[in-house]
């Protein structure tokens, strides 16, 4: 212990530069958890609306398109709390600015071809040997949570969305180690005459689904 | 104790010799002109004044004498005497009183001599005396007294410092016809430019839960990179480099780069990772300048790079400043305010190196200074 402070004390008294200089400090952290957690997706993620003819688009209002389903898995190595959120990767080309809505690409024109969203239903989950599943959501990266319910979630871009087996908890998302949920995928076009119809348009979303451990 | 002794009879000896003698004193003896902060001067010049001190000096004799008095000390021009290295001061001298009557003041070059000059009040020059003046012939009495007005100046390019300084020099006023003497003592304290760094979120970057399933097994996996702003703000245009030395120090993985921070180690001691933390130029504003340019040192402020406008990883050792001359060699530009959004780019060591037994916690902490130049 005295030989600590003998060390100590003349770094502290004559460094020059402890004298001269403002300092601010830095801090980086973060934790590697042993969790793993693998979502994984219906069709390899791929839902196909196949060909859709320009007569049966509106004019002058969007078109709401069959409801298609996927089936979305998420199996980790252990019961895992976390959450989902979905980014999109055809950012900025979605018609309606909302987080819950997906960018369908742009025409050859340049226009906004469409948007989608995707439904989480907790009354469509299952987890473990959970009899009842309750969602909740957290728009402040997990701090705070929403009472849990059972009503249908459209996924976001930026909130985190989980499931808990507690009705009316605000203590977000419990552990789960595997869960099974059907998703319902709603897309919609851009009104007829916003578009560029001269040419095929292709129906180009792109999303990823991430696990974000809490 | 026999140089004890000795001491004491010399005091003695002064004593007695001027027990019949002049008595001269003066109302204060240090000229504290305060502590002197580099701030944005109004109307900048090649000097600044500290301040002016007032005071009296007051010479009594036991009968009608030569009351002249002298100022020693050393000379900084004709009329001011040297503060240090940096600076000056000016006596002026007013308000003379021959015993208690008002007098004009006259300025000799030496003692004995006719004045040179004869005024009310005058600047009372380096080894010059001062004698009070009588139906225009300097007149001898018993009491002299007289008001003085000192000003001190910094040479503005001597006010910013590196570190706290203070400036002492000593004059003294002595009685010619006595040989009695009084210290003038001035003082002025000088703080270093100072500059206060802040980073955004309070200077934490957060990585969150990183799952297993994300991070490369036999690999170094690359994090996205995360922003933080960087604002400097200093009280006057100072020129200013930055370093950060790591609180982790040796916990980096990689070589011995002065770039690479370390992320701390697992419970087996295990090396978890690095960061560097990396200035765009392109996204770093200071003051009005419409563009400002990096440039190093890696010599301590000896010799600089040619400013310009590449991405640099900020060091432990190198110095990193802003000019707004690109290509320049002269170092960092005197700024004020600075803003930079940097970018974090962190590094997680292979997962196989690590004990994954626990959670393994990344603990980066690093220092940003500022190095006045």
């Amino acid at each position: 212990m005295t030989l600590r402070y003998l060390i100590l004390a003349p770094l502290i008294f004559f460094n020059p530069l402890s004298l001269a200089a403002s300092s601010v400090e830095l801090s980086v952290d973060g934790l590697i958890t042993p969790m793993a957690c693998t979502p994984t997706l219906s069709a390899a993620g791929l839902v196909d609306f196949g060909k859709i003819s320009q007569q049966d688009l509106n004019l002058t209002t969007g078109t709401r398109l069959p409801l298609k389903s996927l089936n979305l898995t998420v199996t980790c190595n252990g019961a895992a709390r976390y959450a989902l959120r979905m980014r999109d990767n055809r950012d900025g080309t979605a018609h309606v600015n909302s987080e819950i809505y997906y960018g369908l690409g742009l025409d050859g024109s340049g226009n906004k071809v469409g948007v989608y969203s995707v439904k989480f239903d907790p009354k469509q989950t299952v987890a473990d040997a959970v009899p009842y599943l309750y969602g909740t959501e957290s728009t402040t990266g997990g701090v705070a949570w929403r009472t849990s319910n059972r009503n249908p979630i459209d996924i976001g871009a930026n909130s985190l969305l989980g499931f808990t087996d507690l009705e009316g908890s605000t203590a977000g998302p419990s552990g789960i180690q595997t869960l099974n949920s059907t998703l319902t995928l709603e897309a919609v076009i851009n009104a007829k005459q916003n578009l560029d119809l001269s040419s095929d348009i292709r129906m180009d979303g792109s999303a990823t689904l991430e696990v974000t451990y809490l | 104790m026999k140089r004890h002794y000795c001491l004491a009879a010399l005091l003695l000896t002064g004593a007695a010799q001027a027990q019949d003698d002049c008595r001269l004193d003066v109302s204060e003896s240090l000229l504290d002109f305060g502590s002197i902060r580099r701030v944005i001067d109004p109307a900048p010049g090649p000097e600044r004044l500290l301040g002016e001190r007032r005071l009296s000096m007051t010479l009594d004799c036991p009968q009608s004498s030569d009351l002249s008095v002298f100022y020693r000390g050393l000379a900084a021009s004709a009329e001011r005497l040297r503060f240090t290295q940096g600076g000056s001061y000016r006596v002026h001298v007013h308000g003379g009183l021959l015993d208690g009557r008002a007098v004009a003041l006259g300025l000799l070059a030496a003692s004995g001599q006719p004045p040179i000059a004869s005024a009310q009040a005058l600047d009372w020059r380096p080894e010059h005396g001062i004698v009070p003046m009588l139906n225009g012939l300097p007149a001898h009495g018993r009491s002299f007294s007289l008001q003085l007005a000192v000003s001190a100046y910094a040479e503005e390019r001597a006010t910013p410092v590196r570190d706290a300084v203070t400036w002492d020099t000593t004059g003294r006023i002595e009685a010619a016809g006595s040989g009695r003497s009084r210290a003038l003592r001035l003082q002025a304290h000088f703080a270093p430019a100072a500059c206060t760094p802040g980073l955004s979120n309070g200077g934490t970057v957060s990585f969150g839960k990183l799952s297993i399933n994300d991070l490369s097994r036999d690999q170094d996996t690359r994090l996205p990179a995360r922003p933080l702003t960087l604002t400097v703000a200093c009280d006057g245009p100072t020129p200013f480099a930055l370093v950060m030395k790591d609180n982790r120090d040796g916990s980096a993985t990689g070589g011995l780069d002065e770039t690479a921070y370390g992320l701390g180690v697992d419970a087996r001691g295990q090396k978890i990772g690095r960061y560097y933390l990396t200035v765009d130029p392109a996204q770093v504003s200071a003051d009005n300048f419409s563009r400002v340019y990096r440039t190093d040192s890696t010599t301590g402020g000896s010799a600089w790079s040619i400013a310009n406008s590449s991405p640099i990883d900020v060091g432990a050792r190198s110095l990193l400043g802003f000019t707004p001359a690109a290509g320049s060699t002269q170092g960092p530009e005197a700024l004020q305010n600075l803003s930079a959004l940097l970018s974090l780019k962190a590094f997680i060591a292979p997962l196989d190196s690590l004990d994954l037994s626990t959670e393994v916690r990344l603990d980066g902490s690093a220092t940003l200074e500022i190095t006045y130049l």
